[in-house]
């Protein structure tokens, strides 16, 4: 195929691709090439060498290619041309508005969110908003609904039932209007009702959602998939409500229908799945920890809805909705089966050359977390200092956001300081020095010390949420526990200059909370926990962990003679 | 789990009268031909083979349907792991019941076949064409019918008695559809029928006019201990 000429080439062969995806007119090297072009097309846009129209109506049109290049599943491709989209956009309007309508942000906040970037969602709505309002239009109540649905999404509850009243509110004297809207604003309603826990307004949602689901599917019909998602919804939270046998069965009718109405691969199948497992989970008594047929069948359709879910053009591997998903296995799991029966499984095992994707990993771990965060490190800098910029702004995220954070460090004061690099012409250390080698130490000054100093500053921001302790246990490696999952990078020295340096020197491994790693990580986690001491209680005692210290480097004489090995050198037999 | 969980047995005073389908754990559906009016109408308590009362909801002669609500009380068994699918032109099926020692199979000539037509009802059902020819095609009526070569098994429909009055032999048979059924019994499908699009055309169609696509959440951890839910 030749090189894509203008978007509405581009336009046409996409649609093309879409109309005749699966009825096979189109050959496998057509259907390649075609593919190829497109990804051309929006990197030769990327890069300025293909013609670039700004008037309002074309830019109106790259969206529509956005939104056909996600349901061709270019996800890359999508996200790319989303980019250089809002950039020309940006830079159009320097001096001044040239995109006063309100829809256009709007559906480009939808399709950000679509490709799981809440927070620029978030803002592009935002705009949407102020043009709507500036401009007087008639999107306010479709805007507000998408700002509703992506706050629940950044777990943001306030803000979403803010924007969801405001939605349904502006809708109030027009009820036969803007379905869509309407399920979509109440449906938030609905979820966050479910979440409170409040039975009154568990009601009051479910009636509420109860009557949206119905004009809409007496106006789009009960295949359309936002219905069957809706009633698949709406069936779920009834049995919250009352949770009978026939609520229950309302829920398994629900998902014969999506299997037979848009196929088991279909996305709104996969959720129908995954809701009728769960509510069956919990309905034969799996969060009390009942192993018996019922929940262990229901762990297993939950698994196929995970395994379709990966398996899915439309959500995917990576794909939010995914991971929410396998974390709720992974917790159903866990749930039923005692701690020492659980499967030793790791999810990925991490290489030093494949220090990017595990830090990256680790980032979204920190992201997504909404309970409780647990640390054993070395030092802990790459957690509590900024210029090392690895996790700490996830971690500030974290606690704005009033999850938790445990944290345990080794104490500068424990028997490795016989590691203590030292200049060569100076005495290494001993009973003597010691304590003086430590305090004047790069490890100590440029890390221990700021930890703290970072530590006091977030303790005096989140009291109730951080606490760091101190151990003068050795460390077997690091280990960070969110509620869903862990990660374990071990030691495989004891020399902590080549247990600190940037990167990785052993391998890591990532497993989630089904696995007996996890529970023998939380364990440990457990027992250093109690066997460290706050930053108080350690501040009282330190003379006592230096003096400690210096008996240990009094009884190590052996050590002092073998100065190469604190240097990192393997020892001569 | 048992390969055939979705087939189901009826019983009426002791006596094997019909087979069926298992829908969800406390809905099946059989053929109305095979209960009888007399049955349809008195609609006397039948019973699965392990004992377990099935109630006649409904009765539907020109689908050749009935409805099912099992009386579980208390005995809940475990989700099925059958599947159900939409049967197209040209697949293959065979027949979870087997009269004779060799299974039935065949192929699906017509997805939507008129199976019966009067102004205020139309059914449309799956015109099959059988392996070998049956000398009464009715003897079948009752029988799930799947995708063949799939384990859990995906269900397509019910078979029903043939379309035409008279029974003769014939290597044609009709089944309901499962989607078919629904619509009968549960209109849960709003009356419509899917219309049939390429994946891609399902997302673009899913859009919708741009609201954010909600996410299932998970179940709030302090909700998690809730009472179960046994009762019916």
């Amino acid at each position: 195929m030749s090189e894509i000429g203008d978007l509405d080439e581009a336009i046409s062969i996409a649609e093309e691709k879409a109309e005749h995806e699966d009825d096979g007119t189109e050959s496998q090297s057509a259907a390649r090439e075609s593919e190829a072009a497109l990804i051309s097309y929006v990197d030769r846009l990327r890069s300025g060498q293909a013609v670039w129209e700004d008037e309002p109506e074309r830019i109106a049109r790259y969206a529509h290619l956005v939104e056909l290049l996600l349901a061709l599943g270019l996800d890359k491709a999508a996200m790319d041309l989303t980019d250089t989209t809002l950039r020309a956009m940006r830079l159009s309007e320097i001096d001044q508005v040239v995109y006063r309508e309100p829809e256009l942000w709007n559906h480009l906040g939808s399709l950000l969110a679509e490709q799981g970037d809440l927070v620029r969602a978030m803002a592009v709505l935002d705009c949407a908003l102020t043009r709507a309002h500036e401009y007087e239009t008639y999107e306010v109540p479709a805007i507000l609904a998408n700002l509703s649905v992506v706050s629940l999404q950044l777990g943001d509850p306030d803000a979403a039932a803010i924007w969801a009243n405001k939605a349904l509110d502006s809708l109030k004297y027009e009820q036969d209007k803007d379905l869509e809207t309407r399920l979509t604003a109440d449906r938030v309603r609905l979820d966050l009702a479910r979440a409170s826990g409040d039975e009154q307004e568990l009601h009051n949602a479910v009636d509420s959602f109860d009557q949206s689901v119905t004009r809409f599917v007496e106006s789009e019909g009960g295949d359309h998939a936002r219905a069957l998602g809706a009633r698949v919804a709406l069936a779920a939270a009834r049995h919250d409500a009352d949770p009978s046998l026939e609520n229950l069965a309302a829920l398994e009718l629900l998902y014969v229908t999506a299997q037979v109405t848009l196929g088991l691969e279909h996305r709104e199948t996969i959720i129908a799945q995954a809701t009728l497992a769960a509510t069956e989970f919990a309905a034969a008594g799996g969060w009390n920890g009942q192993a018996n047929e019922r929940t262990e069948a229901a762990v297993q359709a939950f698994v196929t809805a995970a395994t379709r879910a990966v398996a899915s053009a439309d959500l995917g591997q990576e794909h939010p909705q995914t991971h929410i998903l396998q974390d709720e296995l992974a917790d159903m799991r866990a749930a039923i089966t005692p701690d020492d029966e659980l499967p030793y499984h790791i999810e990925r095992v991490y290489k030093p050359h494949q220090n990017t994707e595990r830090n990256d990993a680790k980032r979204k771990a920190l992201e997504e977390e909404t309970g409780i965060i647990r640390l054993i490190a070395h030092a802990g800098a790459s957690y509590f200092l900024k210029e090392t910029r690895l996790f700490y702004g996830r971690v500030k995220d974290a606690l704005e956001r009033g999850v938790r954070l445990n944290v345990v460090i080794s104490s500068p004061w424990n028997s490795l300081a016989a590691f203590m690099p030292h200049d060569s012409a100076a005495e290494p250390g001993n009973y003597q020095n010691i304590v003086e080698l430590v305090e004047s130490s790069p490890s100590y000054n440029n890390t221990f010390l700021p930890v703290i100093e970072s530590y006091q500053l977030l303790k005096s921001m989140y009291p109730d949420l951080i606490e760091l302790r101190i151990t003068s246990l050795d460390v077997s490696g690091s280990t960070l526990l969110t509620s869903n999952v862990g990660f374990f990078e071990p030691y495989i020295t004891s020399n902590p200059q080549r247990r600190t340096r940037r990167g990785m020197s052993v391998f890591e491994v990532e497993f989630r909370k089904d696995s007996r790693y996890y529970a023998d990580s939380l364990e440990e986690f457990r027992a250093q926990w109690e066997l460290s001491s706050t930053w108080k209680e350690f501040e009282t005692n330190q003379e006592q962990h230096k003096a400690a210290l210096r008996s240990e480097m009094g009884a190590l004489a052996s050590v002092r003679m073998r100065a190469s090995v604190r240097r990192g050198e393997v020892p001569l037999p | 789990m048992a390969r055939d969980e979705h087939l189901i047995e009826l019983y009426l005073a002791g006596r094997r009268i019909a087979s069926g389908l298992r829908i969800a754990r406390p809905f099946a559906l059989t053929t109305a031909h095979a209960l009888g009016p007399d049955v349809l109408t008195t609609k006397p308590l039948l019973h699965l083979r392990d004992g377990t009362p099935a109630h006649i909801l409904w009765g539907n002669t020109p689908s050749d349907l009935a409805l099912l609500r099992l009386e579980l009380n208390g005995t809940t068994g475990p989700l099925a792991t059958t599947a159900f699918g939409e049967a197209h032109e040209g697949q293959s099926w065979r027949a979870t019941v087997s009269v004779d020692p060799k299974p039935l199979t065949g192929s699906v000539v017509e997805p939507e076949a008129v199976y019966h037509d009067s102004p205020h009802l139309t059914v449309t059902a799956l015109r099959l064409r059988c392996e070998r020819v049956l000398r009464d095609p009715a003897a079948y009526a009752g029988s799930p019918i799947e995708e063949t070569r799939q384990d859990p098994p995906v269900v397509l429909g019910l078979l029903v008695k043939p379309r035409d009055a008279s029974p003769r032999e014939s290597d044609e048979a009709f089944a309901i559809s499962v989607t078919e059924a629904l619509r009968l019994f549960n209109d849960v499908t709003g009356g419509k029928k899917a219309e049939k699009r390429t994946r891609a055309n399902q997302v673009l169609h899913d859009r919708g006019y741009g609201s954010v696509r909600p996410r299932w959440t998970r179940t709030e951890p302090n909700r998690r201990a809730r009472r179960p839910s046994e009762g019916n």
